[in-house]
């Protein structure tokens, strides 16, 4: 079976919604988001689903690595935390709000913050953490390593988060992951909220 | 969704799955047409098995200088049985008894504790629900078994341990009851009980909670609890109360706990921990820094002036404590105090360079300083 294929599988058994994968033939090519005006380029041999409110990539399946960019309405940005951002709230506000409803969610053991930094995200002040953290029995009691960024538009919450196996697989495309980051881009002024 | 505390097991998750593993659905007629005997052996089955869980999966604090002085008072209450009492790495304010005899007390409710007699008061009502046979009875009443399999979280675990529905009235009001005469036989102050419940009615009010722990029962109940334990106290004012005993055993604990709320952002649970006079000097320097941080997550109008004072507090306490010199840094930023700010943001990373915030810290400084000086 294909890459595609096992790809397909293993996500139709996993979720009940169905998603149009697609492969990325050209990685200069503008990917863009239906939710939200941004957009980035993603590695070439990654499929890619635009089918929901995010951009979501994976090379080998979305339980073994993947990419997800969103755009979270401000409203619903902390949820966890019962908290909101804002267009002005400062970046280490973001981050820390983002580092807490991550905690608060309840769904992450051994969960620990490897490192919070300030970061230019889409040419914007913003945020990248690094944390870990373990899935539950149910899902394979794996230890994951996450990176994700993030920053306040005038709509809404963008981030982009990169998390993997942290044996083997977080490694392997951590660059994939920062080269997409770079080339991510609000395409048009968002209108204000 | 409502919850009542950071660990996110809201009662209604705890009913759903309950609910899902009721006496019809997993056991029907087989196990009512037990005798007593395979109801018992399968009652001690299922629970041992939950336990082995519990352990299992790391639910355990695992303090066992915490575990020999929870030890020590329960065998001071219930010196003729063997009681075996462990602490649960988990920041809800509860406690439960199960089957096999064994008491778990999570460290949440450790940290709402003030002194030994409140503890007394605690495992003297989880014994005495071991003593009454409670674990069986509420069984007899169909409550419970069809829980006994619930399975993780935490949450599933004691669902699996406990009667998450609460005992009966009068079983609770039984046990508040030879809990209270273990305390007094004991050499407890038995008026120690009813503040505990009191304080806990009042962070329920505060924090808007809806659900309250299982312990404590839900409202009515709880004030009801707090005029019973007045009762049977009889304002019998005499007796051991051990609040440096407690706090020495219980303070790397209480400590750590509070680190975890104040990791999640819950301002509203740092200060009812923390706010009542002389609770920040026992966590001296960490206690005012924490209260500063729960004003500043809180958020409320006059929050950002108390979480100043409570950090100039903590700077006080002592000058070279980092965390509180960053956190005001950013309030006195976003109150346009940038030359406090800066000077704030400087010596934090004088005193923690390689703090985690410190990234932060040195972009904010840059900022300051050509602000100030343009």
């Amino acid at each position: 079976m294909t890459r595609a294929g096992i790809l397909f599988t293993s996500l139709v058994i996993a979720s009940p919604s169905a998603m149009a994968w697609t492969a990325v033939t050209d990685e200069q090519m503008p990917i863009a988001a239906k939710r939200g005006n941004y957009s980035l380029q993603l590695p070439a041999s990654w499929l890619y689903d635009l089918s929901g409110s995010t951009v979501l990539a994976s090379h080998d399946g979305v339980a073994l690595e993947q990419i997800n960019v969103q755009l979270i309405p401000h409203k619903d940005a902390f949820k966890a935390i019962k908290r909101s951002s804002s267009p002005d709230m400062p970046n280490e506000d973001l981050a820390e709000a983002y580092l807490a409803n991550l905690q608060a969610d309840g769904k992450l053991a051994d969960f620990q913050i490897i490192s919070s930094d300030p970061a230019e995200v889409a040419g914007r002040a913003g945020f990248r953490v690094h944390v870990r953290f373990r899935l539950p029995p149910a899902a394979g009691d794996t230890l994951m390593d996450c990176t994700a960024v993030g920053t306040a538009l005038p709509d809404g919450l963008l981030i982009a988060f990169y998390r993997a196996p942290r044996i083997h697989f977080y490694d392997k495309w951590l660059p994939a992951f920062d080269h997409a980051v770079s080339t991510l881009t609000v395409s048009t002024p968002s209108k204000k909220t | 969704m409502r919850t009542y505390t950071h660990t996110k097991i809201a009662r209604r998750d705890v009913f759903g799955l309950v609910g899902g593993l009721t006496l019809g659905a997993m056991f029907p007629r087989p196990v009512l047409a037990l005798t007593e005997e395979a109801q018992r052996d399968r009652l001690l089955f299922e629970t041992r098995e939950n336990e082995a869980r519990l352990a299992e999966r790391g639910f355990l604090a695992g303090d066992t200088r915490l575990d020999a002085y929870l030890q020590s008072v329960m065998n001071r209450l219930y010196p003729e049985n063997k009681f075996s009492v462990r602490a649960i790495k988990d920041l809800d304010a509860n406690a439960f008894a199960v089957a096999t005899g064994n008491v778990y007390v999570h460290t949440g409710l450790l940290l709402r504790v003030r002194n030994e007699a409140e503890l007394a008061a605690i495992l003297g009502h989880e014994g005495a629900h071991v003593l009454g046979d409670h674990a069986y009875k509420g069984i007899r009443e169909a409550k419970n078994l069809g829980v006994l399999v619930a399975t993780v979280p935490l949450v599933g675990l004691v669902a699996g341990l406990t009667s998450m529905a609460g005992y009966s009235r009068d079983l609770e009001r039984e046990a508040d009851r030879v809990g209270l005469q273990r305390m007094v036989a004991a050499g407890y102050d038995p008026t120690a009980a009813a503040p505990l419940f009191e304080r806990m009615a009042a962070e329920i009010e505060a924090r808007k909670i809806k659900q309250p722990p299982y312990f404590f029962a839900d409202h009515p109940k709880l004030l009801e609890r707090v005029q019973n334990f007045r009762e049977f106290a009889g304002g019998q004012k005499t007796g051991i109360v051990s609040t440096d005993e407690y706090h020495s055993a219980t303070h790397a604990m209480q400590l750590q706990s509070l680190d975890l709320i104040h990791e999640r952002k819950d301002g509203a649970t740092l200060i009812c921990l923390l706010a009542d006079a002389g609770r920040t000097a026992l966590f001296a320097p960490s206690g005012n820094f924490l209260l500063g941080e729960g004003y500043r997550f809180r958020n409320a109008p006059g929050d950002a002036e108390l979480a100043i004072a409570a950090y100039t507090q903590s700077t006080n306490e002592r000058p070279d404590f980092a965390g509180a010199y960053g956190a005001r840094a950013r309030l006195r930023a976003k109150q346009g105090d940038n030359a406090g700010a800066l000077e704030d943001l400087e010596e934090f990373i004088r005193l923690a360079p390689d703090a985690r915030e410190a990234s932060f810290a040195r972009q904010t400084i840059d900022r300051l300083r050509k602000e100030i000086n343009p």
